[in-house]
């Protein structure tokens, strides 16, 4: 008995119902961005569905809280002007 | 460049999509702790059920509100007008942090609606969760302590599947050193603790440290003795030693009260500067609202965010005895330097909530 998942007999099929849309548990934010960009489009799919893009609404950071700006390193803030620039144009 | 900034992956801007594409039942995640009383909390997780979708300002669809049915909340949750258990999510605005690939990062000021497609999750963000059927990948996990996280989210075997194969060395192959010495000084301690309670301890081992304790108990039984407890795999030996502790010396315990100058002698947390007394404003404690003590009181080139060379905060007056409010005063001072305008703001609309309630209290028991 394993509990890896495959094709052969005895191994448990991730495609089946019961595990099709369980979270997948994984250690990398890249993965789980990936499993989620993929999981949704099929999600759609499967249930006849089109997804909607709903996009944030973004300003450049006036008010930016202290935990973000102590981590803006120094090397950044050359750029950040310059994006500024860019981003408001 | 903003399409750029909405494209990036999640995970580079803090959790907060840029884009979020959904659908009808689609699972999601709540990131944020909207409302801990409606179950509205970080990591719960749930089924989109609706939406109120918007314009927003570069003319883009935006999502005002989405509607959630929570997946197993700790307590069923009514809304009026709503069905059970679900529960509306505004769009919250919050500063980001977005990293493009090339490393260089951005702060941005987004409004969204603070979910995430629950597909999957990191096992940093599945602590604490417990899932009849759970699904993992180990083959990325990089030690035993993330195998034990993702493991032990499942609450049955059956329903436990690793995708991929793993690398059974990190749970199979002995724990590193660190951690052997750490489990081999936890033995020690549960030995002298059971003996310290059974009052059977030798008074010479009195040390009031860990370290000291261990050390003490170590040279009195002999750098060879181990608790007849102590699992095989941990057992120590000739070939395989565990070593007496060497002696650490740790900062002296100083009593504050004692001081009687006008500056308030303190040692300095390593990695910290202490801060000059004679140059800061003492404050008063006694003037009404938060912000106006804040503002009244410190000077603006001690805020100076750039050349900051000690935490911002009120300072310890032994004089007039600082409240304890000041913790508070400090944080909430903190938090007002970098952005002003905004937060005087703010705190005024709390300010004048938290009186409303103070009215209403007096008036229920009037």
């Amino acid at each position: 008995m394993t509990l890896i998942a495959g094709k052969n007999t005895g191994q448990p099929n991730i495609a089946k119902k019961r595990f099709r849309n369980v979270s997948i548990i994984t250690e990398l934010n890249s993965q789980k961005d990936q499993l989620n960009k993929l999981g949704s489009l099929r999600f759609a799919m499967e249930t006849g569905q089109k997804l909607t893009d709903f996009y944030s609404d973004d300003e450049l950071g006036e008010d930016i809280d202290p935990s973000t700006l102590s981590s803006i390193r120094k090397k950044d803030k050359k750029i950040y002007t310059k994006f500024k620039k860019t981003f408001e144009s | 460049m903003q399409d750029a900034v909405w494209n990036l992956r999640h995970s580079a801007s803090e959790h907060i999509p840029g884009k979020l594409s959904l659908c009808i039942g689609l699972p999601v995640m709540i990131r944020n702790n909207d409302a801990t009383k409606l179950c509205i909390t970080k990591g719960q997780e749930g089924h989109v059920v609706g939406w109120k979708s918007g314009i927003g300002s570069r003319g883009q669809f935006v999502l005002e509100t989405l509607y959630v049915k929570l997946d197993r909340p700790a307590k069923n949750i009514n809304i009026e007008g709503l069905p059970e258990n679900v529960v509306p999510l505004m769009k919250i605005k919050k500063s980001v942090k977005c990293t493009f690939p090339n490393g260089v990062s951005i702060p941005i000021c987004r409004s969204q609606v603070q979910v995430l497609p629950n597909f999957s999750m990191t096992v940093y963000a599945s602590q604490g969760k417990t899932h009849p059927d759970n699904v993992v990948i180990l083959n990325s996990c990089c030690d035993h302590l993330s195998y034990y996280t993702a493991l032990s989210r499942s609450s049955t075997a059956e329903g436990t599947v690793i995708i991929q194969g793993f690398n059974p060395n990190k749970i199979t192959c002995g724990a590193p050193g660190y951690l052997r010495q750490e489990f081999r000084e936890l033995e020690l301690m549960d030995e002298i603790a059971q003996l310290r309670f059974e009052d059977k301890l030798s008074p010479t081992i009195n040390g009031h440290l860990r370290n000291a304790l261990i050390r003490q108990y170590q040279l009195f039984k002999g750098e060879l003795y181990v608790p007849d407890v102590v699992p095989d795999t941990l057992k120590w030996s000739k070939s395989d030693p565990m070593n007496i502790l060497k002696v650490q010396t740790d900062t002296q315990w100083q009593l504050i009260e004692k001081f009687k100058e006008k500056t308030t002698k303190y040692t300095p947390a390593s990695g910290t500067i202490a801060i000059d007394n004679n140059k800061s404003i003492k404050h008063k404690a006694d003037k009404i609202s938060s912000v106006t003590i804040i503002s009244n009181n410190r000077p603006k080139t001690n805020l100076d965010l750039q050349n900051q060379e000690a935490p911002i905060g009120l300072i310890w007056d032994s004089h007039d005895h600082s409240c304890a409010y000041d913790a508070v005063f400090t944080i909430l001072g903190d938090i007002w330097v970098y952005n002003p305008i905004m937060w005087s703001h703010e705190f005024g609309l709390m300010s004048f909530f938290a009186l409303i309630n103070l009215v209403w209290v007096f008036n229920k028991f009037h």
